[in-house]
């Protein structure tokens, strides 16, 4: 592990939701890409805005925006879409800005504190500190999990049998 | 475990292809064996097949298969030189023996010993053979043993106009004192005229000096059909068998070995050659596991007689042919794209001649994407043929083990049909077919009270019908009683009584679609927990496609499913609701109304409309997706209706777009099933619509019909008084 550790860099890809900053790490981004027409889906599970067309391909978009709490500001010049693959499903997720990729190494990050409210803990990864700057890492596995279909499933399963 | 084979990947999916092949085929092979009798042909093909695989599974390493099918080729050349008939047992273990096999050859795949044990079953399989070897050799002395006098007598029995019959009988192994049974079957046969010879003697058999088998030749006046029926029914039969007895000298002699005499007449030349393969090959694999050079140079050279024959086709991944597909498709919308940018460009702008030019460019793009979307749709396309083969032996067993008599029709089995449906409609088959049997074939003794014959028939079939193969499942067992049904409903709380009084027969066979519902009254092993047609229904849906039910009580009971040709491709009309685009698929399309607002009856909070004399509910789609439903003050309507067989709605929208081909993306998994919703389609200019599921839709219309007591059947009540 401590000889992983220090090789390891992280590179991450950093996005803005409101006015904090998110990292991700840089292998699940498939690409980013400008906003496009939305086309909405129906009874679709709560962040999820619809469907898009990505080159041929019928893909979810989420919104971050608003699964942070942010009232969903305006479209800017620079909200786009980061695609990422996760959990074997490729996934649109909606942010206010992209803003950079950097490496980050390992010792810079924090585990969790509760001290970050606009995200559940559960999705954290850690806090990577980069000068004056936080950097909230976020798990996606969790974090898309929970705004898919499956936890919607779940609790439908539930109340079937209930 | 690992298992480790002597041979590379590429070999080994050679190896599994060509041994699921030989297995499928010997499957079928086995059953028409125990359905036609002993063919020297059919024997000699399960045989080389046989050995082919037992060949190359011992190139493999694979001792085990090898083993197991070293045991199945002793045992069969016993058959093959007519040393052993064939029976009802022995169709059992090899049936057995070839599960075991596919278990086998799917370790090829997962490289996992499955941990089956192969020791039993082949020791089954020789001591089947050196057991009925033996007695055949001391049948052969007694049977033989027919003095001219003997023959003298039958001879002037059958001047006199009796005949002679030569009867095989054995007794179920299970049965507790097989020489009473035997006893009884002589006792049933005195009657119709002499026992001229029996083996064992009658003596023993009275004296219970006897095991299951008996033969005897009797003469009599009766004809063999009275015979078989008394023999019949005694129980505890496991087979027997009626011939007429030949009255040459040497007939005795002929019947000890009539398949390899007949063997030797029809021998081609290869075939000769073949054979002689195979008996050095045995004689080699005494040594059973000994895989020595001289085994396999033989078996390779087997195997290169049997792909002799010209082979004109290649094998492609499915996966490569998936892609191909999806490349195909997005050549449709581009070509799509192309075509509304063609018109865009010419009522917009004044280009003259070089939009003329690209016009007729778009078009000729458009012939040759459709061309090749055709020509790979056809090359995904297979026989249902793949699905089909399955069943015989699985009607056989079903049969076997609910005592019933069933004589299974196929039909159609070379429709062709897409690899993706065909992928999805084996199981809804399976349900189906076992429910036929289970359900609707009845026992011989219902039958012979019902006055028909003893033996049950289920059809399946498959055959093209429009834009559509329609699969047929049919029984001419008991029917569905749409009476009971309904008080089945009743009693589980689906329906109110009132409900039921007003439903339609038909309407009451599609109960057995709700989930939890099961009309058997016992629970056996195969069907009856009403897990079943739920199920089936729902796979069906999945797949877009529609199934019916037609029954008579006392005749018999009919699905249809109607499926599509194929689930990628399929045209559509786009309709706008509220600025969105839909589309529906055009299959599933019956027609289209324009309606005035007052065309609509409230009845129940439901929207519906008379059509025809025949009401029509009505769906307002951004109501049922949760959409702010202020649609409901428009005065022009526009309503597609949807549906199949008896089952529609109208589906009221905005207005109509355009015919167009689409190309259905699933949603995905992250999305999750959402209701009424089949999927998205990318339009000519890049947006994606969603594609209408009309089937759940009616579904959805369905449930609240049946369940609330007084919504729709109200319309239905008013009609009919109209009529009256």
């Amino acid at each position: 592990m401590s000889q992983e550790q220090a090789f390891e860099q992280d590179q991450l890809v950093v996005f803005e939701v409101g006015d904090e900053s998110f990292g991700i790490d840089i292998s699940l981004v498939q690409e980013i890409i400008r906003l496009q027409p939305i086309t909405e889906v129906p009874k679709a599970p709560m962040h999820v805005k619809g469907v898009i067309n990505l080159r041929g391909k019928v893909i979810p978009v989420v919104d971050l925006i608003e699964r942070f709490g942010f009232s969903s500001s305006e479209e800017t010049k620079a909200t786009r879409i980061v695609v990422v693959n996760v959990l074997g499903n490729t996934v649109g997720m909606i942010v206010d800005a992209v803003s950079e990729v950097l490496r980050l190494s390992i010792d810079s990050i924090e585990p969790p504190s509760s001290i970050v409210e606009s995200v559940g803990s559960q999705y954290l990864k850690g806090i990577g500190k980069l000068e004056e700057r936080l950097i909230i890492l976020l798990d996606l596995d969790k974090l898309l999990a929970e705004m898919g279909a499956k936890a919607i499933g779940d609790f439908a399963g539930l109340s079937a049998v209930a | 475990m690992d298992l480790v084979f002597d041979a590379s990947p590429e070999d080994l999916k050679v190896f599994v292809q060509e041994a699921e092949e030989l297995i499928q085929q010997t499957d079928e092979n086995i059953l028409r064996l125990e359905k036609e009798g002993e063919d020297p042909e059919l024997i000699q093909e399960i045989f080389r097949a046989a050995h082919t695989i037992k060949g190359s599974a011992g190139m493999l390493g694979h001792e085990r298969m090898a083993q197991l099918m070293h045991a199945w080729e002793t045992l069969f050349d016993k058959v093959r030189k007519g040393e052993l008939s064939v029976t009802a047992e022995l169709i059992d273990i090899l049936l057995d023996c070839l599960d075991a096999l596919k278990v086998l050859k799917d370790e090829c795949y997962t490289l996992k010993s499955s941990g089956i044990d192969i020791a039993p079953l082949s020791s089954k399989l020789l001591s089947f053979a050196e057991g009925t070897v033996i007695q055949a050799k001391d049948d052969a002395p007694t049977e033989m043993t027919l003095d001219d006098e003997d023959i003298q007598a039958i001879s002037l029995a059958e001047i006199g106009g009796s005949s002679a019959y030569r009867m095989v009988i054995k007794i179920s192994e299970n049965s507790p004192m097989p020489s009473v049974r035997l006893y009884q079957v002589v006792e049933e046969l005195q009657p119709l005229g002499q026992i001229m010879k029996s083996n064992p003697s009658m003596e023993a058999i009275e004296n219970a000096e006897c095991g299951t088998d008996l033969e005897l030749i009797l003469i009599t006046d009766e004809d063999q059909s009275r015979i078989e029926s008394i023999v019949k029914s005694i129980s505890e039969l496991s087979s027997f068998t009626i011939d007429a007895f030949q009255d040459e000298a040497e007939a005795p002699k002929e019947q000890a070995k009539p398949a390899k005499s007949k063997t030797k007449g029809k021998k081609t030349s290869e075939t000769d050659a073949a054979a002689e393969t195979q008996s050095t090959a045995t004689v080699a694999d005494e040594r059973i596991l000994d895989r020595g050079p001289e085994a396999r140079g033989k078996s390779q050279q087997e195997t290169t007689q049997i792909k002799a024959a010209p082979i004109k086709t290649v094998r492609v991944d499915v996966e490569r042919l998936d892609h191909l597909m999806n490349l195909v498709g997005e050549l449709v919308i581009g070509k799509t794209r192309l075509l509304s940018i063609g018109s865009e460009l010419a009522d917009n702008y004044h280009l003259g001649d070089i939009s003329g030019i690209l016009n007729e460019v778009t078009a000729q793009i458009g012939q040759i994407t459709n061309e090749l979307q055709e020509e790979v749709m056809r090359a995904r396309m297979l026989p249902i043929e793949q699905v089909f083969n399955k069943f015989p032996r699985l009607v056989r067993d079903l049969a076997r083990n609910v005592g019933k008599e069933v004589n299974f029709v196929l039909e159609g089995q070379e429709t062709e049909i897409d690899r993706s449906v065909l992928e999805e409609i084996g199981d809804p088959l399976i349900h189906l077919i076992r429910n036929a049997i289970d359900h609707g074939v009845e026992t011989p003794e219902e039958r012979k009270k019902a006055k028909k014959p003893s033996e049950g028939n289920v059809y399946l079939g498959a055959r093209h019908e429009e834009n559509h193969i329609v699969v047929e499942i049919s029984d001419d067992g008991k029917g569905m009683d749409a009476q009971k049904l309904k008080e089945k409903a009743i009693k589980k709380g689906f329906i109110t009584p009132e409900a039921a009084e007003r439903m339609s027969d038909r309407d009451a066979y599609e109960l057995i679609f709700l989930s939890g519902f099961s009309t058997a009254d016992k629970v056996s092993e195969i069907s009856g927990r009403g897990v079943g047609m739920d199920v089936v229904r729902n796979n069906i849906k999945k797949i877009n496609a529609s199934i019916e039910i037609d029954s008579e009580l006392g005749k018999g009971t009919k699905f249809m499913i109607k499926l599509p040709l194929t689930l990628v491709i399929v045209d559509a009309l786009t309709v706008v609701v509220e600025d969105k685009l839909y589309a529906i698929p055009l299959s599933m399309v019956k027609e289209v109304l324009h309606l005035e607002k007052d065309d609509i009856k409230m009845v129940e909070r439901l929207e519906t409309i008379l059509l025809r004399g025949s009401v029509l509910p009505l769906l307002r789609l951004n109501e049922l997706f949760g959409n702010s439903g202020c649609g409901r003050n428009c005065d022009d309507l526009h309503v597609v209706v949807v549906g199949y067989g008896d089952n529609k709605v109208g589906i009221v929208v905005d207005s109509l777009v355009s015919k167009m081909e689409i190309m259905i993306k699933a949603l995905g998994d992250y999305l999750g099933g959402i209701d009424g919703i089949s999927g998205a389609t990318i339009l000519g200019d890049g947006r994606v619509a969603l594609v209408i599921d009309p089937v759940s839709l009616i579904s959805k219309v369905d449930t609240q019909r049946t369940i609330s007591t007084q919504t729709v059947d109200f319309g239905k009540k008013s009609k009919r008084k109209k009529i009256a």
